[in-house]
């Protein structure tokens, strides 16, 4: 067993075995209560497993980090096709037929389905719909008065 | 680039909002009066914005003029008596449970627009509906318009 280590490391350390046989290495380095004659050789197994470990343990770290990043992605794309939506629909409500479109923005009086834009016609128009809406006197004055008559 | 698209994205919304605000100011009954009666023959629908609304401290004005008859006069009573209902301060004449006159002024939104719905039956067959926005200072202004003084 023991040539069988001595053939495998020197074979190891020429960077000619194979995975199986570098399993076998760091199999036998791993066990405790080696003879003293190995106690050099396995400090040095045991840092490439140990580096072996952390290296595994980076690699872990580096996903997890990569996750958020997609998550952030993710929502980002939801609120832009949200804001892009929601955009669309005010565009459509904005231009909506009949309801104040930008096309018809501005002053403008429509007398017997003919629109006028003239500004001291329309000024007019506006300040004859203001009278007719306003009251000739308090009513409630005009009631007493009569109560009292 | 992250901010831009982010600022862009905020912006968007936002805008979207306003509009969604300004569409929510539309959403009264009586617009469907100024819709469907505004451009058709015997009727007079005055629609005021801007520079021309400025000496009135105001912000809309919108106003029909329409002769009716019957069922005119029944879908302008019944937008009248929806959008009411939501009124801070109304001033009514009812005659034989129509109303003849009416002033309304609507609950101010957060964005401090002042509401007013105006509306009078004159005795030769016309019926003349407003509707008007503006911030606070506009109240006083109305309140004395709307009395006229002899």
């Amino acid at each position: 067993m023991t040539t069988d280590i001595h053939r495998l490391l020197d074979r190891y350390f020429q960077g000619g075995t194979t995975t199986e046989e570098e399993k076998t290495l760091r199999r036998f380095f791993a066990q405790e209560n080696l003879p003293e004659e190995w106690h050099e050789t396995a400090a040095i197994f045991r840092f490439l497993e140990d580096e072996s470990t952390a290296l595994k343990v980076l690699k872990e770290i580096q996903r997890e980090e990569a996750l958020p990043v997609r998550r952030t992605f993710r929502l980002k794309t939801i609120v832009t096709v949200a804001a892009a939506a929601c955009a669309l629909i005010a565009l459509l409500l904005v231009l909506q037929p009949g309801k104040g479109s930008s096309s018809e923005a501005g002053s403008y009086v429509w007398v017997d389905g003919q629109r006028i834009t003239d500004p001291a016609v329309v000024q007019r128009y506006a300040e004859l719909s203001f009278d007719k809406v306003q009251t000739e006197n308090n009513i409630i004055t005009e009631q007493l008065q009569f109560m009292t008559e | 680039m992250k901010t831009t698209t982010f600022t862009l994205t905020f912006i968007t919304i936002l805008l979207t909002l306003t509009v969604f605000a300004a569409q929510a100011q539309e959403g009264l009954k009586i617009q469907s009066v100024f819709e469907k009666y505004g451009k058709q023959k015997g009727a007079t629908m005055v629609v005021l914005s801007g520079e021309a609304l400025h000496d009135y401290r105001l912000d809309k004005y919108r106003s029909i003029t329409i002769e009716y008859d019957k069922a005119i006069l029944n879908d302008i009573q019944n937008c009248l008596q929806a959008d009411k209902k939501q009124a801070r301060e109304i001033k009514e004449v009812i005659s034989n449970g129509i109303i003849s006159s009416g002033y309304y002024q609507l609950p101010a939104k957060e964005d401090r627009i002042h509401r007013y719905i105006l509306f009078k039956m004159a005795g030769d067959g016309t019926a003349t509906l407003i509707y008007m926005e503006g911030g606070p200072e506009s109240e006083a202004l109305i309140n004395r318009l709307f009395i006229k003084r002899k």
